[in-house]
Parts: structure tokens; C-alpha cells; sequence
């Protein structure tokens, strides 16, 4: 039993140790910087992993699956290096994996021993609306999407952290929702005989989204956002006036952006339907993507053998066709089923917790986890219409890597607040 | 020579990464399994057996009671429902079974044998009796029967 405990770790190693040794001799005269990114993340991995294991802290199959994707995500991001004459993304994402890390223990631990969270909604908001100011202050636009802040040589993405506020935030208001069992217990505030509640949340929600989309075309964030909301409006028990003004807005927002707003929604989606009208101009992304996935093959071209480096955003949105490339399709499935893990996780946390706060909390991050990778990666695919937001924990990018394992930590502190409510 | 060795190394890739999930997969079932055990043995049966073993000095995951409805395989096997992990033990080591209102306890033809208060079991079934001393492989049990008691 214990030695089973171990094989998940031995395979995460053993493809480290493949990956950077392939790198190793791919790159030129030998650069011995990949033994040492090698020796660095596989020690990382393994403490970490022993760590939990033996201190019976957090959850250890959302941390295994994690560290196979920041893996995978790594040996990816070194090759792209190698392409590119530099050292950009390896170091740096190694430092960031790191801090993450470190991120992940300290939301581990202050989540699990304080317990005001759910008294904090207008906390949550007003955070959120500065944060959304700040980004339309001091932003830059970048790519026709206003999200990024420069503080000196840093810069952070505030619509990661948007993210998760907006978790806490929605989840005071549904944790609040009486079971089904009990609705004649239901003491809400009402108006017109909806909850006061509701109404509040419904209108955070679309000024969340509103103000994210039209400001700062951040129409993938503002997407994954109302999945969010609207995925957790049928898990719980909501007004069903709420429900259908929630559909009402939605076509409204749907109609309006294919005919009135055409200019950023409208080249997505045309590029979409037929991205060979433009193959130089518009179409150009997804074509490279598609093409780079289809020289892949089920079992790719090999480490080294392909050419990631020419598709634009390789590092960040577009890194699972560079993954598909190079290591195979079979990868890019095995990443799929690797994110289905993690929901799965999620989602039995969520059942098993008898908070319900915390239940609320983990559901409502499990299904932005699980959104956000069918966002990106159907849209490399071609499956829907392409937004760019990162693939968590394999995209290079600091906010992003934190952002992910604040995540991953409040759900581990909900495991283990169970865990310890059953001794 | 890189593009060779590449080649295969692809390959060697992908089927770690599925050894990956597999061994995840793996974890996860029986994690599954062992609640699900864990549920079949514990609440109110018509008898128990209770651990006398320290548990912290067992090697292997032991409950402290496990309680009985009206059959019981005891084995290192996976099905059966009292699933002790001792190398002494075999698969189908014994079953303790409920007839007439009586509880009965059957070796299975163990490599190593059960021990009731001390002596080795024989091949046919023998009547249980509140507070008897039951001994398989390392550990031991004391069975205890809720009717006897109540009466």
C-alpha cells in the first residue's frame, strides 16, 4: 500500500528526468542549466510530496496532478527557451512555481484556521471593483486587451485575481441559499418576493462582467466569470425570476455582440467559422495552432524535432498546441484527463464538506478551473470561438501560477478542515 | 542520432504520463473501496469483533471494531469485508456467519490457521460465544455478540 503511495511521484521524476535530459542534448554545446532546472523541480516535487504525506496536510492528488501539469507546462516552456536563443520562461517560471508554492501553504493554512470568510461579501466586492479600477487606471493594452499592470520590470494580471474574488464573493450569497429540505426556514430580506440577496448578487455579477468585457475586452475572463455564475444558479436552489432575467441578459449581450459590437467578437467568431479567409491576417493564430497540432500526430514529432516556436503565444494561450506538437496528441489527452482529475477532486471535497460555505467555495473554484481549461483549450482547437485566458498551472505567467494554486489551496484547507472535523 | 533516440523517447513519454493517471486512478478506487468497506463493518451489527492489538504497533491499516450483520469473510483479499493486510494471513482466511440465532466462525483452509481462546480451529464450523479470544496470523480479535448481551 504505502509503496503504491509513492509510484504517482516516481512517474512525475521519471518524466522530468526524460524531458530535461532531452533538452540537455538538444540544446546547444549541452547547456547544463536543464540538469539543474531537472534537479531543482524534481526535488521540489518530492519534498513537497513527503511533506504533505507524512504531516497528513492538504490533499495529495490535487497536488500530484498539479505537479505533473506545472511539469509538462516546464519542459514545454524550456524548449520554447531553446528555440529562442534565451533563458525567459524556464527560470522565470521555475521562480514563480516556487512562490506559488509558498502562496499555496500560506492560503492552506490561514484558510483553515480563520473562520470569518463568509462574513466578508462587501469585502470581496469592493476589492474587486478597486482592482477593476486599478487595472483601467494604471493598465497598458496589450494584444487589444487592457489587463495588464507594470510595476517596475513586473507586471500582474489583476483579472486572475478578479477571479478568485469573485468566487468568495458569490459564494457568501449561495452558501446563504437554504436546502431544498428547508426552504419554509428561508429568512432572506425579499423584494417583490425575490431575495434582496439575489438581487445584489445578480447585479455585482453583470457589473463584474460588464466592466471587464467593455472596458478591457477582456471578453475570455468575463466569459468564464458567467459560467461561473450561471453554473452555480442551477446547482443551487435560485429564484426562478433571477434564471430568466439571467437568460434574457445573456441573449441580449449575445445579440448584441454579433451585430452591434462586431469589432472584437465579430472577427472571433468569423475567424472561427472559416479562419482561411485571412490565413496572414486574422486567421493566422489559429491556423499555426491547428497545424502544429496536426504535424503532432497521435504520438507528436518528438522533443525537438518540431517547431513550436512559431506559434504566436506558444508560452501562454496556445501552449497546449506547442504540448501537442511536440510530445503528441496522447499528451494533450493525457492533460485533459489530468484537469478531470482535479475537477473530480474538487467536487468530492465539495460533496464531503459539511460547511457550507466551504462547499460553496470549492465548487464554485472547481468549475472556474474546469471552465477556464475548456475555454482555452477549445479554442485552440477550434472547438469554440478563441478567447485568450491561460491554461492553469501550465502557462507561463506569475498571476496566473499564483492565482492557481490560491485555488488549489483553499480547496486543500476544505479537505482538511474535514478531515479534522471527523477526528 | 538525436532524431532516432527522439523518436523513441516519445513514446517511452506518453505511456509514463498514463502510468501517471493510471497509478492516480488507481489511489482514487481504492480510496473508494476502502470507505466503502469501511461502511459495511461499522454501525450497529448483530455482533463485533473488537481489536485487542495495539494498532500503533500494527505495519498495516487496522479499525478498532468491526462490527457484523450475519456473514463475514476475514482475509487479505480485497472483497472480503473485515480486510486485514497481514503477510500471515491468506486470502480467504476464514468467515464468521450467523444460523439459527448463533454465530459460527469456519477456517477456510488457511495456510497458518485461526485460533479460538488458544486452539487451532478444525475444518467444520464452531459456535461463537460472547467474549471468545480470536487469533489470525499476528493479531487478535475479541468477538462479542449484541443478542448474547442483550439477553
Amino acid at each position: 500500500m504505502t509503496k503504491m503511495r509513492f509510484r504517482p511521484m516516481l512517474y512525475i521524476t521519471l518524466v522530468n528526468i526524460i524531458g530535461f535530459l532531452m533538452l540537455f542534448w538538444f540544446s546547444e554545446n549541452s547547456d547544463k542549466t536543464y540538469i539543474y532546472t531537472c534537479l531543482i523541480i524534481c526535488g521540489i516535487n518530492i519534498v513537497m510530496y513527503l511533506l504533505l504525506y507524512y504531516l497528513d496536510y492538504g490533499d495529495l492528488y490535487l497536488f500530484l496532478t498539479v505537479s505533473m501539469l506545472v511539469s509538462i507546462g516546464l519542459i514545454t516552456l524550456c524548449r520554447l527557451d531553446i528555440a529562442h536563443h534565451s533563458y525567459d520562461f524556464g527560470q522565470k517560471q521555475i521562480l514563480w512555481f516556487i512562490i506559488g508554492i509558498a502562496t499555496y501553504f500560506i492560503t492552506l493554512i490561514v484558510f483553515g484556521k480563520l473562520t470569518l470568510w463568509n462574513k466578508l461579501k462587501y469585502v470581496y466586492m469592493v476589492l474587486t471593483f478597486a482592482l477593476i479600477a486599478a487595472t483601467l487606471l494604471f493598465g497598458q493594452v496589450v494584444n487589444g486587451s487592457k489587463n495588464w499592470i507594470y510595476i517596475g520590470s513586473f507586471s500582474i494580471q489583476p483579472s486572475e485575481f478578479i477571479k478568485i474574488l469573485f468566487c468568495l464573493c458569490i459564494s457568501c450569497f449561495f452558501s446563504a441559499i437554504p436546502p431544498k429540505d428547508a426552504i419554509k426556514k428561508d429568512k432572506r430580506a425579499r423584494l417583490y418576493g425575490i431575495p434582496l440577496d439575489e438581487i445584489i448578487m445578480l447585479i455585482y455579477v453583470y457589473a463584474c462582467m460588464g466592466s471587464l468585457a467593455l472596458f478591457q475586452k477582456e471578453w475570455g475572463t468575463a466569459l468564464l466569470l458567467f459560467l461561473i455564475y450561471f453554473t452555480m444558479c442551477f446547482i443551487y436552489k435560485t429564484n426562478t425570476v433571477i434564471k430568466l432575467v439571467n437568460f434574457i441578459i445573456i441573449l441580449l449581450a449575445v445579440f448584441m455582440g454579433t451585430f452591434l459590437l462586431s469589432g472584437h467578437i465579430g472577427v472571433r467568431v468569423s475567424v472561427w467559422q472559416d479562419p482561411w479567409k485571412d490565413p496572414s491576417g486574422s486567421g493566422y493564430q489559429i491556423i499555426q495552432s491547428l497545424t502544429a497540432i496536426a504535424s503532432g500526430g497521435y504520438f507528436g514529432v518528438g522533443i525537438g524535432n518540431g517547431m513550436p516556436q512559431v506559434i504566436p503565444f506558444a508560452e501562454s494561450d496556445f501552449i497546449f498546441a506547442a504540448i501537442c506538437e511536440e510530445m503528441g496528441m496522447f499528451t494533450g489527452f493525457a492533460i485533459v484527463l489530468l484537469y478531470f482529475i482535479l475537477s473530480y477532486r474538487g467536487i468530492k471535497i465539495a460533496i464531503k464538506s459539511a460547511n457550507t460555505y466551504m462547499k460553496s467555495v470549492c465548487l464554485a473554484l472547481v468549475i472556474a478551473i474546469g471552465f477556464q481549461t475548456f475555454i482555452i483549450i477549445g479554442g485552440v482547437i477550434k472547438l469554440i470561438p478563441l478567447t485568450g485566458i491561460t491554461l492553469p498551472f501550465v502557462s507561463y505567467g506569475g498571476s496566473s501560477m499564483i492565482a492557481s494554486f490560491i485555488m488549489i489551496g483553499i480547496m486543500s484547507a476544505a479537505a482538511l478542515h474535514e478531515r479534522k472535523a471527523k477526528k | 542520432m538525436y532524431d532516432i533516440v527522439s523518436d523513441i523517447v516519445k513514446y517511452i513519454f506518453v505511456f509514463i504520463v498514463y502510468m501517471f493517471i493510471l497509478s492516480i486512478a488507481r489511489l482514487i478506487y481504492l480510496d473508494i473501496s476502502d470507505a466503502k468497506r469501511r461502511e459495511a463493518t461499522s454501525g450497529k451489527g448483530y455482533a463485533y469483533l473488537k481489536l485487542v492489538n495495539l494498532r500503533r504497533n500494527l505495519k498495516f491499516k487496522m479499525h478498532e471494531s468491526y462490527s457484523i450483520k450475519d456473514m463475514a469473510y476475514i482475509g487479505r483479499s480485497r472483497k472480503s469485508q473485515i480486510y486485514i493486510d497481514d503477510p500471515y494471513m491468506s486470502k480467504n482466511h476464514a468467515r464468521i456467519f450467523l444460523r439459527d440465532g448463533h454465530f459460527y466462525i469456519e477456517d477456510l483452509g488457511s495456510t497458518n490457521g485461526s485460533f479460538l481462546n488458544g486452539r487451532r480451529l478444525p475444518k467444520q464450523p464452531i459456535r461463537l460465544k460472547d467474549t471468545d479470544k480470536l487469533s489470525f496470523g499476528n493479531i487478535s480479535f475479541i468477538f462479542v455478540d449484541n443478542m448474547e448481551a442483550e439477553n
